[in-house]
């Protein structure tokens, strides 16, 4: 077998150290050249090894490259598995797409980010968690076992972690990297369970095993379910979903190139990998199937919603990033998994492309995100402007753009499972046409908002930053022919995504019902007709009669401010969740202080206490009558008669008083 | 008997020879002293101490071929000779010899130093070693007077100090009524099986036996003046004003030397006396026990005064040495460990704590008592090897390892748990914990206050061998306890003598 | 290796402290030298442990199993001998000893002499605790332990030294005597069955097999349990430590949290499990109880300290917690993450208190809020912080990760019939292991904020805006331990191996007699 696919994820670690122990006393150029340089390694590797499985026949597409022991095999006695976990790296058509994503879109972003963090001191810095973050995605992605993919998994977490924190001294980043972190460690807690649970029923943590074993129905159902449920909550927090969303938008915090590498093209993806991953596992369990489909479908409604009402730039791109996520696990959930994996790609690539562009505006306009001041930069940014556009029709799904392929394979599968959920995806479509469109209307269109000065510095992106934009924008507008729906003549295509796909994923049962062609056509043609007409309607409104926006906004200024408050989840969130947690701990702390010390406490005091009793009773009830009788004869003479007097008798009947009790206890005894 | 043949007694007195050179020594010493000009007084002392250790040699030589031996009655049947008795005498002389060696410039400094001192403490010390050996009633009475008679002068001995005459006549007024009770309990035991002869009491005392309330009577009594001997609650009253009172040296006697002689006296009454009537005291010595050590240790947590605290101290320590009393009326092996742990006990603590009083007696200068807690302060920084020394000491007295203390913790604790008293052992467990509190007092004085006064501390070499005495015993006695276990298992045999009389 | 090894290891630092005693008082700057190379040595001279062992040993190193008579007439022996497990806290107790002398080079500046003479004792104290063999002797060392504790922390601790000091050696003092009866009370049975009267742990085991001993040892296991419990600290005995910790000089801390907690557990694994081990299947639902309640419970309080050295304390609660879990999971995933997870907290958190030390020495203050945007003062400071962090809250490449995933195994396998029944609803099996998982997100929780607080945000204190980043030395100190959480973290084998056997061993002793958990009902 292939011995080399351990080097496309190791690749980047190089990178990583030499940029990390070194990098600080290296010139920019060199930085840069390392960190693209080692990407490009790895991207030309990963080609090679897909090239290499390509060859293979079908049925057996699949190399396993087992590194090292990571856990040995401990000898379990008892009939007990003890955990043993191997650095195990798999190609197949599944992760093969996904490598080729990853380092394809990160190798862009890397050659964007030169441009865009061209000035920032921390250069180094950058490239270096950039090259982590490459590296950790690799294994994520290759990785044979659940406890590879982990590592993948949280490597990426804490990437993100850093780079959303990559401004640490602003606060809010600080605060944002910590909130992505924890929410996804949330949703970790879940996947852990769902692993060793797992773990625990077939002893290892290998998929091929583990799936082998599920697919020829071992397992019984309610586990099944339960481990596929924990795993898509871990899924959520990864891909943030509802309920562990939240995160992802004030992951904006960041550098933008990380947006799109990270919020974008590939980490939030992770949990959409995995669920197609376990593809076979999943559709054991219609259940967890409908969990997932229903959660992906709110979701998708739900964050396009708030899409609508953002003025900040990056603002909308995450909530439609969200938005997309949940159309993805939607079709996942339906079934549609190598429809899920699609539109994973061709949203990497106008997503991408989309942030990229905001990104270029945002520099060219000094880091301003406000889109209520911007305005007709069409002519100020002419490629922008072009790139942009390409990303815009992407997304909105016009016809025969890489956004239009995916988006109606996904819809056409959900209408067979149940139209209910295809009219929730249709109107999400729509909504996503529509803020598109009032984006590119308030960014681009329209008369400028800009004040004087910016006006006069805004300056077109520069060359190194231009051509990724570019290449982008052709893999969104074309990337949609790399799978062809049949209905439209894909099978007289050399290669469809789907077919290629084939040998990765399962197929639950419900999926073989056909649906006549005729209504894949006309759902086709509806979907279609309606993202035009939405980006018809959105460009008239926002290009020629912004007045009217305006007025619209006057008609519907409740919904209005309910969208722009994201409904108030994260207020909701903070009042329900963090603050009582808060309560909690300080009631721990004061419960450790009060009780569990205060015990502690109460122990010695008592002994204290009673060394006071039995001081007292030696010094005053015994020696007291001395003073006692001290006083009436202290005219006579002193000491000895003293002594003669209290003392003696007071001890004498102390000692008295002791054999008193002594012989009653004897009585008492006999 | 009607005529008394001299060569008989003379045979007869052969096993007591110890004792008698002690006595004649003690008068030498009388003499001596009342002819050697003031100036070289101290003299008297080296004679004394010369005096004590050359009895030693004589003890062991009677010791010679005991190994194992039951109790054979000697000197008229009252006197036993047996490794018990010898273990013993061997205890109390530690304790004579050390505390004549911590005595020698403290009485400079008190500028008392004078023959009549010594003598009383070999007197005091001959007695001990009779009580380690009687075999009757009467001789025990009479040994008991003797010692308590000396130590009375002893303890009164400073005679401008008002403290030390108020706990010369209380100590000599209550022990005169401990006597008492002690004779009033003889007297029933006496009327009751005929006897004084601890052997044939033994026979006699079995339950069920005619006049056995009375009996039981006689030995309460009995228990409760020893209890006073031994300082055991509730007679313990006197024991912090006699021991705070006193000269210091004759503190660190009284609290070594006489408690373990009157322990030996006690042993011997139960185990040798009544031990068919173990039912009925059993509960009596455990009452006693669990109050002394408790009350003890927990008094002692407030004292700010050394000696008190000490006091305190010895009261707890003699509880738990009660509990190997207990265990040791147990027939059989766990008997045996028993008695062990008490004989081990009281050889340690008359090293722990003669160092200790040692100690105090260093920081009694002659302008200052120096027998306060607060006295021990900054010690470490004057004199970290002092400060060591009493660091050494107390963890030992509170028993942490590897440390005598611990040894002897360790049979009582031991001896509790064999002999299934394992609510005492578990409040000897805390009461350990709680004499630790107290103890690390002084500690935190020594090693983290600033000293009080610049005034030199009355080291001087005798002082000095006797703290480097205890001191290393302490540790050897921890570190490698196999001789004095092996020395101590030597008295084993004592209990097969007691219960077959 | 080589017999005799054991006791070189152990009185090296007992030497070095005798011959320090000849060191004039104010010579600082040679005693200090003289000190960390003792240690220095002693490391060194315990590697062989590491590299030259034989995995294949399930039970005590022939080689270098020392056996003296000592104090016949009670049967205690001098028998010193190490397994896997303990050979691996050796180490680690060696290691830390270097560490902690190196860290105290600048902290400590007056007593100098004495401080070095306490550290090298208790480093004697503590090997000798992992190597004995024989009960009368481990408990001497156990005990002999505190003694220097106590004045680290009471002569050079904080403001609040001496109540700490002495909270410190009472507590513990109390749940050691209290083992000590359970101790009598073994050794008199052994020797009322067998007729000899030993201390010989490897024959007292044999009591694990003796269904008469069992009514005894429900006994002895609690006994046992408040002595180890207390040292552990499990809650609800944990409140010594927080003090002790907190006003502890920084090597103090680091011993004390790296070594002397682990005792604790190791206690569990050498004398519970194997010897009492009816008990321990038996009183397992209650020990987990309280193990996952410490993790909980331990994690909540951290969250809101406002002193760093408290938050740490606190996080050891919890992560010792998790060892307790894994330990009492009773099969091998949990005892071999347990053990494991506790070389990881003597690393980890070792290393977070070296951390505070450092900036302590700094600005003698431990309170967070006076910290903040430290990262931008101290890079190389941040990193280091930033890699322990992530090693406590258990990220994958890192050692916390291998030890709580480990036990987090071995926690789903214990059987649903490990149960304890609260206001009628039965809590067992998974249960307990779920609780675990939620560590994994406090744990996070709180030590990222902690780090977000004082090494993130605006550099606003001017106190701070001086600050210097670590010198050579405290990189020297810092590195060993990073480079070990990086190996654990990749690469465990190797310790993995060397625990394999010994626990697999234990835990046939464990499953031995009765017929496993199925009894546990009555």
């Amino acid at each position: 077998m292939t011995a080399y696919l351990w080097l496309i994820p190791v690749l980047p670690v190089i990178g990583f150290l030499i940029n990390g122990l070194i990098g600080r006393r290296l010139p920019k150029r060199a930085v840069a050249g390392v960190a693209c340089g080692v990407v490009l390694a790895s991207f030309v590797l990963s080609a090679l090894a897909v090239t290499e499985l390509a060859g293979m026949p079908e049925d057996q597409r699949y190399m396993e490259n087992r590194v090292a022991t990571w856990v040995p095999a401990v000898d379990a006695g008892g009939g007990q598995k003890g955990l043993a976990v191997d650095w195990l790296f798999t190609l197949d058509p599944l992760s093969a797409v996904m490598i080729l994503i990853v380092t394809g879109v990160g190798f862009l972003i890397h050659v964007y980010s030169i441009g865009y963090m061209g000035e920032d001191p921390g250069f180094w810095r950058y490239f270096t968690y950039l090259n982590l973050f490459m590296a950790m995605m690799l294994t994520l992605v290759l990785g044979g076992s659940f406890a590879v993919m982990f590592v993948g998994w949280e490597g990426v977490g804490l990437c993100s972690y850093l780079l959303i924190g990559y401004f640490y001294w602003k606060p809010d980043c600080a605060d944002a990297g910590r909130k992505a972190f924890i929410t996804n460690r949330i949703g970790d807690l879940a996947f852990v369970i769902g692993t060793l649970t797992l773990f625990a029923w077939f002893g290892t943590l290998e998929f091929r095993p583990i799936l082998q074993a599920v697919t020829a129905g071992q397992g019984p159902a309610w586990v099944l379910t339960a481990v596929a449920i924990c795993l898509f909550i871990g899924a959520c927090g990864k891909s943030a979903q509802i309920p562990l969303y939240v995160w992802l938008p004030d992951a904006m915090a960041g550098p933008t190139p990380v947006s799109a590498l990270i919020h974008a093209a590939t980490m939030v993806t992770a949990g959409v990998y995995m669920v197609c991953r376990l593809s076979p596992l999943y559709v054991m369990s219609p259940t967890a199937l409908t969990i997932v489909a229903v959660t992906g479908a709110a979701t998708a409604l739900f964050a396009a919603t708030i899409g609508l009402a953002q003025n900040d730039i990056k603002k909308v791109l995450a909530y439609s990033t969200v938005s997309q996520l949940g159309y993805m696990f939607l079709a996942a959930g339906v079934g549609a998994f190598s429809g899920a994996i699609f539109h994973l790609m061709t949203h990497a690539f106008f997503k991408a492309l989309l942030f990229l562009g905001s990104g270029a505006v945002i520099h060219a306009l000094h880091h301003e995100q406000d889109m209520m001041k911007m305005g007709g930069l069409k002519k100020h940014l002419p490629t922008t402007y072009k790139v942009f556009f390409c990303g815009w029709i992407a997304i909105s799904g016009f016809p025969f753009t890489s956004g239009f392929f995916s988006k109606d394979e996904i819809l056409w599968r959900a209408f067979q499972w149940s139209p209910v959920i295809w009219a929730v995806a249709a109107f999400t479509a729509v909504l996503t046409a529509f803020y598109m469109t009032r984006l590119m209307g308030l960014t681009f269109w329209g008369r400028t908002r800009m004040d004087h000065h910016t006006e006069e510095h805004v300056h077109e992106v520069p060359g190194v930053m231009k051509r990724p934009l570019i290449t982008l924008a052709v893999l969104a507008l074309l990337g949609g022919f790399l799978s062809v729906p049949a209905a439209l003549g894909g099978h007289w295509m050399p290669f469809t995504l789907e077919h290629w796909l084939e040998p990765s994923l399962a197929h639950p049962e419900h999926a073989e019902g056909h649906g006549s062609a005729a209504a894949e056509y006309g759902l086709m043609f509806l979907s279609s007709a309606l993202a035009m007409l939405t980006m018809w309607f959105g460009y008239n409104l926002y290009h020629k009669t912004p007045e009217k926006a305006a007025a619209w906004k006057q008609r519907f200024a409740g919904i209005y401010e309910v969208l722009k408050n994201k409904y108030w989840v994260d207020e909701l969130y903070d009042a329900v969740v963090i603050q009582n947690f808060y309560r909690l701990c300080r009631a721990a702390y004061s419960l450790d202080v009060r009780v569990v010390d205060g015990l502690v406490h109460l122990v010695r005091n008592l002994t204290i206490g009673f060394s006071y009793l039995s001081v007292f009773w030696d010094t005053w009830v015994v020696d007291g009558l001395v003073n006692l009788t001290g006083r009436t004869i202290r005219t006579s003479s002193g000491a000895l008669r003293k002594v003669q007097t209290g003392f003696i008798q007071s001890y004498a009947s102390a000692m008295v008083f002791g054999m008193f009790v002594l012989i009653c206890l004897y009585m008492y005894v006999s | 008997m009607t005529a008394i043949d001299p060569a008989k007694l003379l045979v007869e007195c052969i096993p007591i020879l110890p004792e008698m050179l002690l006595f004649f020594f003690a008068f030498i010493i009388l003499v001596v002293s009342a002819i050697l000009p003031k100036q070289d007084r101290r003299w008297i002392a080296w004679l004394s101490l010369t005096g004590t250790v050359l009895v030693v040699p004589t003890v062991f030589n009677d010791a010679r071929n005991l190994a194992g031996m039951a109790a054979t009655p000697v000197f008229f049947g009252d006197v036993a000779v047996d490794p018990l008795a010898f273990y013993f005498k061997m205890v109390v002389l530690v304790g004579a010899i050390l505390s004549i060696l911590i005595s020698v410039d403290y009485l400079e400094v008190e500028r008392t130093q004078s023959g009549e001192y010594y003598a009383l403490i070999m007197m005091a010390t001959a007695a001990m070693m009779f009580m380690a050996c009687s075999l009757s009633l009467l001789m025990i009475f009479i040994s008991l007077e003797t010692m308590a008679l000396c130590i009375y002068i002893l303890v009164g001995f400073l005679k401008e100090n008002r403290k030390s005459n108020e706990a010369g006549l209380k100590y000599f007024i209550l022990g005169g009524f401990s006597t008492a009770i002690f004779l009033y309990g003889t007297s029933l035991v006496y009327g009751a099986t005929g006897s004084i002869q601890l052997s044939r009491i033994a026979a006699v005392a079995v339950p069920g036996a005619p006049g056995i309330e009375m009996m039981v009577l006689g030995l309460i009594l009995i228990i409760v003046s020893l209890g006073f001997k031994v300082a055991a609650v509730p007679f313990h009253m006197y024991i912090p004003d006699v021991y705070e009172g006193a000269p210091t040296a004759i503190t660190a006697f009284i609290s070594t030397a006489a408690k373990a002689a009157a322990f030996m006296v006690m042993v011997r009454v139960l185990l040798a006396g009544f031990p068919g009537l173990y039912t009925w005291w059993a509960p009596l010595i455990a009452l006693i026990a669990a109050a002394s050590m408790t009350l003890g240790n927990i008094t002692a947590i407030l004292q700010d005064n050394m000696k008190r605290m000490l006091a305190y101290s010895s009261i707890a320590h003699a509880g738990y040495t009660l509990v190997g009393v207990l265990v040791a009326g147990i027939p059989g092996e766990t008997g045996q460990f028993g008695l062990k742990a008490v004989a081990v006990y009281l050889l340690i603590y008359t090293f722990m704590n003669i160092g200790a009083f040692g100690m105090v007696i260093m920081l009694r200068r002659a302008n200052l008592a120096g027998d306060q807690v607060e006295d021990f302060s900054g010690l470490a920084k004057r004199s970290p090897l002092a400060a060591f020394t009493m660091l050494i000491l107390l963890l030992s007295l509170a028993g942490i390892p590897p440390l005598a203390g611990f040894m002897g913790k360790w049979y009582l604790f031991g001896a509790a748990i064999k002999g299934n008293y394992a609510w005492l052992a578990v409040l000897m467990v805390l009461n350990s914990a709680v004499s630790l509190y107290y103890y690390l007092r002084v500690v935190v004085c020594m090693y983290l206050r600033k000293p009080l006064t610049d005034e030199p501390y009355a080291m001087s070499p005798a002082l000095n061998t006797a703290l480097a005495i205890s001191l290393g015993m302490t540790f050897l006695i921890g570190v490698m306890p196999e001789r004095l276990l092996a020395f101590a298992t030597f008295s084993y045999s004592m209990v097969m003598a007691a219960s077959s009389g | 290796m080589f017999q005799g090894l054991l006791s070189t290891i152990a009185y090296v630092p007992l030497a070095g402290a005798l011959l320090l005693l000849f060191f004039p008082k104010d010579s600082k700057k040679a005693i200090a030298w003289f000190a960390t190379a003792v240690a220095g040595v002693d490391f060194l001279i315990s590697l062989p442990l590491f590299f030259q062992w034989d995995t294949s040993l399930a039970g005590f190193d022939p080689v270098t199993l020392e056996r003296h008579s000592w104090i016949p007439s009670i049967g205690a022996q001098y028998i010193f001998g190490v397994d896997g497990i303990s050979a691996l806290f050796v180490l680690l107790t060696t290691l830390l000893g270097v560490i902690g002398a190196l860290s105290s080079w600048s902290a400590i500046t007056d007593r100098v002499k004495e401080y070095y003479i306490f550290l090298l004792l208790l480093q004697t104290g503590m090997l000798g605790t992992f190597m004995a063999l024989d009960f009368f002797l481990f408990y001497v060392f156990w005990e002999v332990m505190l003694v220097p504790m106590y004045f680290l922390i009471g002569i050079w601790g904080g403001s609040n030294k001496l109540y700490a000091a002495i909270k410190f050696f009472l507590y513990t003092l109390f749940g050691s005597v209290l083992m000590l009866l359970g101790i009598l009370a073994v050794y008199f049975y052994y020797g009322a069955k067998t007729g000899v009267y030993t201390f010989d742990i490897v024959l007292l085991h044999t009591l694990g097999a003796d269904p008469a001993f069992f009514e005894l040892s429900r006994w002895v296991f609690w006994a046992f349990f408040i002595g180890f419990a207390i040292k552990v600290p499990m809650f609800p005995f944990h409140t010594w430590l927080p003090d002790a910790h907190t006003e502890a000089p920084t090597a103090g801390s680091v011993i004390l949290a790296g070594v002397l907690l682990k005792m604790g557990t190791y206690g569990f694994v050498r004398f519970n499990l194997p010897m009492l081990p009816e008990s321990s299947r038996l009183y397992a639902p209650y020990v987990l109880a309280l193990a996952v309640i410490g993790i909980v419970y331990g994690a909540l309080v951290a969250m809101v300290q406002r002193d760093w050295k408290k938050l740490v304390a606190y996080s050891s609660v919890s992560h010792l917690g998790f060892c307790m879990l894994g330990v009492f999971a009773l099969n091998v995933n949990g005892l071999n993450g347990g053990i494991l997870q506790m070389l990881n907290h003597g690393l980890s958190t070792g290393a977070l208190f070296l951390i505070v030390g450092i900036v302590y020495e700094r600005r003698h203050t431990r309170l967070i809020s006076e910290y903040g945007g430290l990262s931008k003062q101290m890079p190389v400071f941040a990193t280091i912080f930033m890699i322990i962090t992530m090693s406590s809250i258990g990220l994958p490449v890192l050692n916390g990760f291998i030890g709580e995933f480990t036990i987090l195994a071995g926690a789903f396998q214990i059987p649903a019939d490990v149960a304890i029944n609260v206001l009628g609803l039965t809590l067992g099996g998974k249960f307990w292991a779920i609780c675990g998982v939620t560590g994994i997100v406090l744990g996070a929780a709180y030590m990222l904020w902690l780090y977000q607080r004082t090494m993130f945000g605006g550099l606003d204190n001017p106190e701070n805006q001086k600050l210097k980043d670590c010198n050579t030395r405290e990189v020297l100190y810092l590195a060993p331990l990073v480079a070990c959480c990086f190996w654990i973290g990749l690469y465990p084998k190797p310790f993995i191996d060397i625990l394999d056997k010994p626990v697999a061993h234990i835990v046939e002793q464990l499953h031995a007699t009765g017929q496993g958990y199925a009894e546990l009902g009555k």
